[in-house]
């Protein structure tokens, strides 16, 4: 235990892109599935914010900004994506969506 | 152990328990509530490394923009999400140990060497962050924001669809 250092920040940022990482690998709703995206998206906001804290450089936190910004855009044209293939094929679960397969 | 520290545990503790409820709920709204306690938690996380700025910032775009946005995906998806579908599907086994000796091998390598840095050393101010946007990284600001607007742009066009 101890005082609080950056690796018990980066610990649980590495706990939460696991496990998103285990979500975008196994969910078959696409909703689902872009929420593990985001997921990994956080954790590597977390890893940034408490990186600029612990080694003193806002830049850190510059960064944190661009990732937010970056997951907003995924999730909606995300999204957007899955609402368009659900109007075409009536289905969102990804393992049936094979379509394009050849 | 300072009020700081019983904050990060029990925080830690929630972010990691919904985010595990997001990845193996078989019920999507269950996933999507997930994300929004597991913004909120890592919000908090941030506000105890004093990056209050950024918390707001991260509860503004998840919980108000990410998941009201994976909301109106489910309900125009009809009601697939209601169905207690399979959440996974023949890779889980793999996928968890993938994911379980990633996650092993980067907390070993963080947790086998010495804590370099013990104190918190950076407190910023809004100022500071709006200065080295607008001074060193104003390049990467504009283009993240065209990308946004493109972003924007692109969903909208993709999900309307064709009006003949």
């Amino acid at each position: 235990m101890g005082a609080l250092s950056l690796e018990h920040y980066l610990v649980v940022s590495s706990l939460l892109f696991g496990l998103g990482l285990f979500g975008v690998i196994t969910r078959r709703h696409a909703v689902a599935l872009l929420l593990s995206v985001e997921l990994i998206m956080l954790a590597v906001a977390l890893n940034f914010t408490a990186a600029a804290c612990f080694l003193g450089h806002a830049a850190g936190q510059v960064f944190a900004i661009f990732v937010i910004t970056v997951a907003a855009a995924e999730a909606a044209v995300g999204l957007a994506v899955v609402i368009a293939i659900y109007r075409t094929q009536q289905d969102a679960d990804l393992d049936r969506l094979t379509v394009l397969k050849g | 152990m300072t009020a700081t520290a019983v904050g990060f545990y029990l925080l830690s503790a929630v972010a990691v328990a919904a985010a595990v409820m997001l990845v193996a709920s078989r019920n999507v709204w269950h996933a999507v509530l997930a994300l929004a306690v597991v913004s909120l938690a890592v919000a908090g996380l941030m506000l105890t490394v004093s990056a209050e700025f950024l918390a707001f910032v991260l509860v503004l775009v998840y919980v108000g923009a990410v998941v009201v946005l994976a909301v109106f995906a489910i309900l125009l998806t009809g009601n697939f999400g209601r169905s207690a579908l399979p959440s996974s599907n023949e890779l889980t086994v793999l996928a968890g140990l993938t994911s379980l000796a990633l996650t092993a091998l980067v907390a070993g390598v963080l947790l086998s060497r010495p804590a370099a840095t013990a104190a918190a050393a950076g407190q910023f101010t809004v100022r500071q962050l709006g200065e080295l946007l607008l001074g060193p990284f104003v390049l990467p600001f504009e283009l993240v924001s065209v990308l946004l607007l493109a972003a924007l742009i692109g969903a909208i066009v993709i999900a309307r669809g064709q009006e003949d």
